[in-house]
This record gives structure tokens, sequence and C-alpha cells, in this order.
């Protein structure tokens, strides 16, 4: 017993380094999923989140019981959310019998907000956006943001003041994009190599491409309308990649020199949303 | 005190936003540690240096990636000394420079340290997403760029002296 404390008290700088990786760790893979990371990001105040990680230390402490009581809150917030469905679909019945069916939804529904870009990273391997526009402005989460040039994110998390966004140089971001006046759909991913460089994958061999063809987005994502510019053909090469192909694309904006983005308030159709979900469910 | 402010703000308002064609980062945040005098004691080094890497990550959005780096680079601090210094000096406390360890001791020493903490940096930071050939490019040349600069930063201070 004396020996294990003394071997304890020999090591002790050891072992309070292993419980300072520790965590570390626990930090690294608790915020790794990027769109959780409002709780811990330039996007919350300082204090804020200091005050949420000692919390987070203390909760560790009760977490047993905070999982029964999510456990059960989870199934009584459930319950509450198939009646709200079941009451709001027949109200969306009701509107759509009474009067006749809306033209589908298109740019004129989104609005724009400005903001200033005050932090934004393109060395790293995930390069985020800080704006300092909040939730009090009207900037939500799933929210687009464009600059003068083109496409450049995505809100992925927003405090009252602030909002984070993924940016296109982060490989968590992929948009749904296709070739201007074709209706080609690729998906905009970036590999993590260039800064002014991203590739258009998932599309099928038999499409011709030339240099300088604009790609834009095609509008089945949430959070941009179609028909925003993200970027230029850059080399005509397709590299085959899981049965589809890839091709380089020039980024029309510049990442290295953001300054004023605006953030696009874009609504896919209500009944869209719902039909998508219904054909979701049949799967 | 007021010198641990400096290079921390230049850590998080200038030298994250640098990258050289694209893969030298300075990162001066170790000259911190690098000049933390000799005998101080393990635990309370590695407290310090948890927080502050801690405080960067706040400001980068990059948690504990800084702070697991600061704290390995705090943790080897003392046994590395003791191992590199050419005699023993048993309790005497020194700031390692130029001066107390000689010319390639002290070169020797910030390599090593430097190494360890962009080494550190970047596989944290890159769990998620792989690519080997320019994970190693980042970690040379942000390594050597973070060396030029406190080396030459250490130089000037040592001619004022």
């Amino acid at each position: 017993m004396r020996k294990l404390l003394q071997f304890f008290r020999q090591h002790s700088s050891l072992f309070v380094y292993l419980c300072y990786v520790a965590l570390c760790l626990i930090l690294l893979f608790w915020f790794n999923p990027y769109q959780q990371s409002v709780y811990f990001s330039s996007a919350s105040r300082v204090a804020g989140s200091l005050y949420d990680l000692s919390g987070a230390v203390t909760g560790y402490f009760g977490l047993q019981k905070a999982n029964n009581e999510l456990l059960a809150q989870n199934g009584k917030l459930q319950d509450e959310l198939a009646v709200l469905r079941n009451t709001l679909a027949l109200y969306q019945a009701h509107d759509t019998l009474s009067q006749l069916p809306l033209p589908p939804a298109n740019i004129d529904t989104s609005r724009l907000i400005v903001a200033r870009v005050i932090n934004n990273s393109v060395a790293r391997r995930n390069n985020c956006i800080t704006i300092d526009k909040g939730r009090r402005d009207g900037v939500f989460p799933e929210m687009g943001l464009v600059d003068q040039n083109g496409v450049v994110g995505v809100v992925s998390s927003a405090s009252s003041d602030y909002a984070v966004a993924l940016s296109l140089l982060n490989p968590h971001l992929r948009i749904s994009c296709k070739i201007k006046n074709t209706q080609h759909i690729g998906s905009l991913a970036w590999d993590g190599t260039s800064v002014h460089h991203a590739g258009l994958e998932e599309l099928p061999e038999y499409i011709t491409v030339n240099v300088g063809d604009t790609i834009v987005t095609s509008g089945y994502s949430g959070a941009f309308p179609e028909g925003l510019v993200v970027g230029f053909v850059e080399d005509t090469r397709k590299v085959k990649k899981n049965n589809f192909y890839v091709i380089t694309i020039r980024l029309a904006a510049d990442f290295s020199a953001l300054n004023f983005v605006r953030v696009v308030e874009y609504h896919k159709p209500v009944e869209q949303i719902l039909i998508e979900k219904e054909a979701q469910s049949y799967e | 005190m007021v010198g641990a402010v400096v290079v921390v703000v230049l850590q998080i308002l200038m030298c994250n936003r640098i990258a050289l064609w694209g893969v030298a980062t300075p990162f001066v945040l170790v000259y911190l540690f690098l000049k933390a005098p000799s005998g101080l004691q393990a635990h309370l080094f590695m407290t310090f240096a948890f927080f502050v890497g801690l405080l960067v990550d706040i400001f980068t959005n990059t948690p504990g990636v800084y702070a697991l780096a600061s704290v390995t680079v705090a943790f080897l601090h003392n046994p590395l000394l003791a191992r590199i210094q050419y005699r023993d000096r048993g309790e005497e406390k020194y700031v390692p420079s130029f001066a107390s360890l000689g010319m390639w001791r002290y070169v020797l020493y910030a390599v090593i340290l430097t190494a360890v903490f962009c080494t550190v940096i970047f596989c944290a930071e890159s769990f998620s997403f792989f690519s080997p050939s320019l994970l190693a490019g980042r970690i040379v040349g942000s390594t050597l760029l973070t060396l030029l600069v406190i080396l030459v930063v250490d130089l000037l201070m040592e001619r004022k002296r």
C-alpha cells in the first residue's frame, strides 16, 4: 500500500498530465460536431461558455438522474409533437382547399440581412466564419451566407448577437449545386487543399462541361434559393470517384478577403417541406 | 505577465490568420511556455498552460486543441530542461535562453518543444479529416516558421540586454 502511494507521489505530474489530456479529449470530441459549437464558440459570450463549462463538470455527478428526466421529457414532447403535427396538417388542408394554391415560392421569399465578418479562418481544416448578426437580427442556423461574388457558407449556430457559419472551405458542408442552364445536379465539397478551389461531386459521366461554365445553387437545399453563383469550372477533366465524377471548380467568393456578407433568408414553401417529409416517411 | 497577455493576444488576433503557402502558421504561444523558468511546480504550470490554451481555443473555435498542445508542452518542459543542460544546477532557477543554456542546447530545446506543440495541434485538429501528406507539410512548415519567429525575437531581446 505504501509502495503504491509512493508510486503515485513519484509520478504525480504524469497523472495530472493524463487528467488534463482526458479533459482536452472530452472537449475535443464533445464539441466536434461543428453544428453544436454554439456552446463553445465565438458566437457565444465568453463568460457564458465558461459558466456552461463549469456546469458541465458538476453536471457529471447527476448524469444518471438527468438522463432519466430527459427520457421522460422526450416522450412527453414526442406526444405533444404528434398532436401539433396533426393539427398543423389539418389547418394546412383547410388553407389549401379554401383558396387557390399560391405559385411556388421563389427568390422573392428571401429577404437579405447584411452582416460584417468579424472572424474568419482559411488555414484550418474546418473553417468557420463569425458574423456580427444573431438571432436578434433574424439570423438562425441553416441560413445561407453570400457576398458580392457568390455563396460563402451556411450558418451553423447563432447566439443573440453573433452567429458562426461553416464556410465552403469546410469538409463538413456540402451544398447541392448545378451547372447553369442545365439540370445536372452535383454536390459541392471542399477537399481541404486549396483556398480557391472545391470539387463538384456526384456528376454523371456523360455530361460535357466547358472551362468557365458557371456553377449555381440548385435550390434543393434549404439554405439557398435556386441560381446563386457558387463558382466557375476550372478544369474539365473528370476524376472518377465511386462511380461518379468530380470536376474542379474555382470558387467565386474570395475567402481570404471576406468583409461584408448577406444572410439569405430563404424558406422552402411549407407545403413542399410537408410533402417531402411525407414521402420520407413512406421509405 | 504583460508579456503573456501580449503573446496570447498576438496568437489570437494575428498569428492564427497567417498561413504561408497554406501550410505554415506561426504559433507564438509556444514562446510563453518556452520561456517559463526552470523548477516550476509541474502541476501549477500545467494548470496555467491548460487555461491559457483554453482561452485561445475559445476565440478560435477549436475546443481542446490548443489546451491539449499547451498542457503537453508544459508537461515536457521540466524533464526536457533537466536532460538537455550540460551541468547539474540543483535547485538553481533560471530562464531558458541562449545565454543560460548555450546556443545549440537552447536551439535543440526550442526545436523539440515547438515540434511537439505543432504536431499535437495539427493531429488533434484533423482527427476527422485525413490526408497524411498535407498533415506532415503543415506540421513541418509551422514548426519551421514558429522557430524562426521565436529565435529571431530571442536574438533581438538578447541583443538589447
